[in-house]
């Protein structure tokens, strides 16, 4: 995934487990986090990136590759983003969410954010808890409460044993 | 003691839970109000994040209850997030509500109030029932400075709405949906949002308001994108895009097949792009700018009609390219009846210079009379004495006139025009810059009309000065090799037949 170019525009990221990836600066320069960093004259060496692991940092790497390849046209980088997310588990969509905030990358966030809330839409409170793994932490008495507060949100929600 | 089921599959560890609050926030922005209220029973740490999130998203489509009810948990929402001095950064109502009453009128001018405080940067209020009706829009939106963002449906515009409207100087989106408007209210409204980007109208008409796509659409500066859909444009008759800055190529994908009127002027989105109409029954074309676009059209069906293409004639060391490119646009409007006026010119090089230049077209074009496009009517007001000449063989290298127009205000500028003109096209002295058209040129008259361009009669030269102020004068030039017409037609181009037949296509399409 490195971009071979041979110029100085190659930039080389350093994940928190001191996996090293070489990156066209044109495309690392999607994340706002980098570009400050390479306008401000700090890119010179390699750039730590202290809080994204490799596995993930190889994964907005082809990201970043991926999307900038493809010129001004939003609707071929909407499936472009589409399908780069198709496959991806939980587990990876939380760990691309940090790592999309800490460097600052909308188009990312945006993406991946909507992925994850997409897995929400309208299902059952028992459903997200078991799908996300959420220990639910009220007693039966406030759960009672807090429900009848928002009643008005449980109609039309896809039926479950749990609720 | 653990409630949970663990299926197989599903995550042991809450990652989700320990995602920062930003996080979820930023997650929770995509649902639907319901979707994320009901996060809140998740547990306790879910409990309030739905109500930090930045923004409010209320549709009564799937709402059990009635409109007071629904009316009652959008504002309760709102009022949570003003108890906490939180910031509603979008807020977004769809409903369906058949007729207000005055309490809720006054609760949503509340909103408004709530949410102009809090700076709020996208409001969207629709309300479309089904059976369509309209109510008028709390006026209170229009004083919401900080909006970038501003989306109604199904409401009525009234004057007095607009004029409490404050400078938009953020909005750069606006969106108009079944509303209706008096005429003038949206020329207003653009010009109360000098950044306007994105400008979307649905079914946006001042007299039919339930037509699926719109008859007419009308915009003076901003920039434009249209709704793409496959039949946004079936019923358009009267597209009119003025000082439109965002390229228009996507106009080159749709399909107009309703389209009469097509006017564009001072459109910057028309450069560097190759635009391409398909309206097969078009029977207007007229282009104002002071650049030459390159626009084609596809096979039109209407048995005749009219472009009328008003320039700025750019005369420079390279006028002879700015000829070259008209000549691409004349002939791409060729089975048009064409009207040419250059309205102003540009002077950018001494005159010496320009001659010379404008007299390569004749020789790149080579004088190919097969080549060259009918032009019914030529109109060359203002421009220098001094280049007249040079600029009639340009012209007429690259196009064939049958009716030289121009104007008599009484000042002396006017007379030594036509003057020069006249002498140019009678006594036709072949000079050592070969006017290879004179060989063509066989009858030159010359006729008068008053503004209104009523009645035209033959005249000289030496009887215009007797006439008064507002007159026009036409030189009627008969080339040879001229496509055929109808030896029944009026010899010239008459411009009265032109506007009576436009009008009456106005008051059909109306």
């Amino acid at each position: 995934m490195a971009a071979e170019t041979g110029t100085p525009t190659t930039l080389t990221l350093k994940s928190n487990d001191d996996e090293l990836f070489s990156v066209a600066e044109s495309a690392a320069i999607l994340s706002v986090t980098i570009r400050n960093m390479v306008e401000d004259g700090c890119a010179g060496g390699v750039i730590p990136l202290d809080n994204v692991d490799g596995k993930t940092l190889a994964s907005v790497i082809t990201y970043m590759n991926g999307i900038s390849a493809i010129p001004a046209d939003e609707e071929k980088k909407k499936s472009y983003r589409d399908k780069f997310l198709s496959d991806k588990d939980f587990e990876t969509l939380a760990d691309m969410v940090l790592a999309a905030n800490y460097l600052n990358m909308s188009c990312l966030m945006d993406a991946v954010s909507a992925k994850i809330a997409q897995v929400m839409e309208k299902k059952s409170v028992g459903w997200v808890r078991r799908k996300f793994g959420i220990e639910n932490d009220y007693t039966p008495e406030e759960e009672a409460a807090v429900k009848e507060e928002h009643k008005w949100t449980f109609e039309g929600v896809e039926t479950d044993d749990d609720n | 003691m653990k409630r949970e089921k663990r299926e197989e599959g599903s995550n042991s560890i809450d990652k989700i839970s320990e995602l920062p609050q930003d996080i979820l926030q930023r997650i929770l922005y995509w649902l639907s109000q319901e979707d994320a209220v009901r996060t809140s029973v998740l547990s306790k740490s879910w409990r309030n994040i739905w109500c930090t999130r930045p923004n409010l998203n209320f549709s009564d489509a799937t709402f059990k209850g009635n409109m007071h009810q629904f009316l009652s948990v959008v504002n309760t929402a709102l009022q949570l997030y003003c108890d906490q001095r939180l910031c509603v950064d979008e807020f977004h109502v769809c409903m369906s509500v058949f007729s207000f009453d005055c309490a809720s009128v006054s609760l949503v001018e509340e909103w408004v109030r709530i949410l102009t405080s809090m700076c709020v940067k996208k409001f969207c209020l629709c309300n479309l029932p089904k059976r369509s009706i309209v109510e008028e829009l709390p006026s209170v939106v229009f004083g919401a400075e900080s909006l970038q963002d501003l989306h109604l449906a199904g409401f009525v515009l009234h004057r007095e709405a607009i004029e409490r409207m404050v400078l938009f100087k953020n909005l750069t989106s606006l969106s108009l949906q079944r509303v209706s408007i008096e005429e003038g209210i949206f020329e207003k409204i653009i010009s109360c949002c000098p950044l306007i980007e994105t400008l979307d109208i649905k079914e946006l008409c001042t007299i039919e308001i339930h037509t699926p796509s719109p008859e007419t659409i009308c915009i003076s500066e901003g920039n434009v994108w249209f709704h793409k859909g496959p039949d946004f444009f079936r019923n358009l008759k009267y597209l009119s895009l003025c000082g439109v800055k965002s390229s228009l190529e996507h106009l080159s994908s749709c399909k107009f097949p309703s389209l009469k009127f097509l006017y564009l002027a001072n459109c910057d989105g028309l450069k560097g792009i190759k635009l391409f109409i398909d309206a097969p029954n078009i029977i207007y074309f007229g282009y104002d700018g002071d650049f030459i676009p390159s626009i084609s059209f596809a096979t039109v069906t209407s048995t005749e009609w009219i472009s009328d293409i008003h320039l700025t004639c750019e005369l420079s060391d390279d006028a002879s390219s700015w000829f070259i490119k008209l000549h691409e646009l004349l002939k791409s409007i060729s089975q048009s009846k064409i009207s040419l006026h250059f309205d102003r010119y540009s002077l950018n090089a001494d005159r010496d210079g320009i001659r010379e230049n404008i007299n390569m077209v004749q020789d790149i074009n080579g004088g190919n009379k097969h080549a060259s496009v009918v032009v019914e009517k030529f109109k060359f007001n203002w421009l220098p004495l001094s280049l007249i000449s040079s600029i009639l063989n340009g012209v007429f290298s690259i196009c064939r006139p049958r009716n030289i127009e121009d104007f008599l205000c009484g000042g002396k500028g006017e007379m030594k025009r036509i003057e020069r003109l006249w002498k140019i096209l009678t006594e036709r002295k072949i000079t050592k810059e070969d006017r290879f058209w004179f060989r063509d040129l066989e009858e030159v008259r010359m006729e008068i009309s008053d503004y209104n361009q009523k009645e035209w009669r033959p005249t000289t030269l030496s009887e215009l000065p007797e006439y008064n102020d507002n007159n026009r004068a036409m030189s009627l030039l008969k080339l040879r090799d001229y496509r055929e017409y109808n030896p029944n037609d009026p010899w010239h181009w008459d411009p009265m037949s032109l506007s009576r037949r436009l009008n009456e296509n106005q008051r059909e399409s109306n």
